[in-house]
C-alpha cells in the first residue's frame, strides 16, 4: 500500500516503513521548511515515519519518502509513569 | 525580560501598512513577514489586553499564520525560545496539530532556569477533547515534573516543579488548559480561565529539561504524544486566579477574531 492509496482520515492508522539506511539518511533533515523528520520504532521495532512527514515533504532530496510502503501503525506500549 | 517596560513598548509603536501596531506586533511582522490584517489586528489587541501581565510572560506561541515557520516564533520575543518542529505536524489556519505518534516541538525553555521554583504557569489552548495519557506540554526527569496532562482518561496530572503530580478529575482538553504555581504548598489547574481545582502538593525541584510541546520531554526523549491540536500555547510566571482569567479572555478574543474559538 502507498500514500496515494489512503484518505486523510486514515493518516493516523498508517505509517511509512523505512530501512535502517533510509532512517539514517533522514534523521536531522527537514522534510519541509522548519519541520524535521522524526523516525520512530513501532511495536515490532520497524523504523517508521508518519504520513504527515511523507505527504508534506517538499525537500527535493527526500521526495522518495512519498513512495514508501505503508504499514499499520502499532505503537510501542508506554508505561504510565504517574 | 525585554529590557524595557510596557511604557517603552507603547512608545515604540509603529505604523505599518496604514495601521499602527504595538512593539510586539511590529516585531512579529518583521520576523514572520505576516501581512494578514485580521491576524495582525488580533495580535495587536492581544498585546494590549495582556499589558498588565506582560512582564510575567516568558513565551507565547499564537500559532497564527498557517505554516511551521510562522508557528515557531515566540510573540513576546521573536529572538528567544523559537520552536523546532519534529515529526508529523499539520499547520493550518487553526494552528498547529500534532499527530499523536511522533510529533513534538522543542522550546528551549528550561523550568529550572526560566523562573523561580514557585512561580511558573503553563497554558495550552486545545482544539478538541481527547482522553488519553498524553501531554500537551512539559518535561519530566523521572523524579520531578512540569507538565499539562489534563485528561488522562479519568484523572488529570498537572505538575509544576514537583515530584508528585497534583491531580484531580479529568479536564476536557478543548479550550485553554492552564496550570499555575505561586506557593510551595499549592498547585492550581484551570480551564478557560476558571479554577478547576487547587491541590496541596508541595514543590520540590524544577526539572532541568526543556519543555516540549505536543509531547512530554522525559530525559530528552519525547513520550506521551498528544493528538490535541493547539491554537495557542504559552509559558508565564505563576499567575493568580484573576490573571488566569485575564489571560483567557485575551486569548479567547484572539481566537474569536481569527474565527477559530472553541
Amino acid at each position: 500500500m502507498k500514500l496515494t492509496d489512503i484518505t486523510q482520515s486514515e493518516w493516523t492508522t498508517y505509517v511509512g516503513l523505512l530501512t535502517i539506511e533510509q532512517k539514517d539518511l533522514i534523521v536531522g533533515q527537514q522534510y519541509t521548511t522548519d519541520s524535521y523528520f522524526n523516525p520512530i520504532q513501532d511495536l515490532n521495532d520497524n523504523w517508521v515515519i508518519s504520513i504527515e512527514e511523507m505527504n508534506y515533504c517538499t525537500n527535493v532530496d527526500y521526495l522518495w519518502v512519498k513512495d514508501l510502503d505503508l504499514i499499520i501503525y502499532e505503537p510501542k506500549a508506554v508505561v504510565n509513569p504517574f | 525580560m525585554f529590557g524595557f517596560g510596557y511604557t517603552g513598548i507603547i512608545a515604540s509603536m509603529k505604523k505599518v501598512g496604514g495601521a499602527s501596531y504595538g512593539a510586539l506586533t511590529t516585531a512579529w511582522i518583521t520576523a514572520t513577514g505576516e501581512t494578514d490584517v485580521t491576524i495582525l489586528g488580533g495580535l495587536n489587541t492581544f498585546e494590549t489586553s495582556i499589558s498588565t501581565i506582560i512582564s510575567k510572560g516568558k513565551a507565547v506561541y499564537p500559532y497564527a499564520g498557517g505554516n511551521a515557520t510562522k508557528h515557531s516564533y515566540n510573540f513576546l520575543n521573536t529572538a528567544l525560545y523559537q520552536h523546532t518542529f519534529f515529526g508529523g505536524w499539520t499547520h493550518n489556519s487553526n494552528g498547529a496539530e500534532p499527530n499523536g505518534s511522533n510529533a513534538y516541538a522543542t522550546t528551549g525553555i528550561n523550568p529550572s532556569t526560566i523562573s523561580t521554583l514557585n512561580n511558573l504557569s503553563l497554558h495550552y489552548y486545545g482544539r478538541v477533547n481527547s482522553a488519553s495519557v498524553s501531554a500537551m506540554m512539559g518535561s519530566f526527569d523521572g523524579s520531578n515534573r512540569c507538565h499539562l496532562l489534563p485528561n488522562a482518561n479519568t484523572v488529570s496530572y498537572m505538575g509544576i516543579n514537583e515530584s508528585t503530580a497534583f491531580g484531580g478529575s479529568a479536564i476536557t482538553t478543548n479550550g485553554l488548559i492552564s496550570s499555575s504555581r505561586l506557593l510551595s504548598t499549592t498547585g492550581k489547574a484551570y480551564k478557560n480561565g476558571s479554577l478547576v481545582y487547587s491541590d496541596g502538593s508541595n514543590s520540590n525541584v524544577a526539572p532541568n529539561l526543556q519543555l516540549y510541546v505536543g509531547a512530554l520531554n522525559v530525559n530528552n526523549l519525547p513520550l506521551y504524544y498528544t493528538t490535541v491540536g493547539s491554537s495557542f500555547c504559552a509559558v508565564f510566571e505563576g499567575l493568580t486566579d484573576a490573571e488566569n482569567t485575564l489571560l483567557y479572555n485575551a486569548i479567547q478574543s484572539l481566537q474569536t477574531t481569527l474565527a477559530r474559538n472553541v
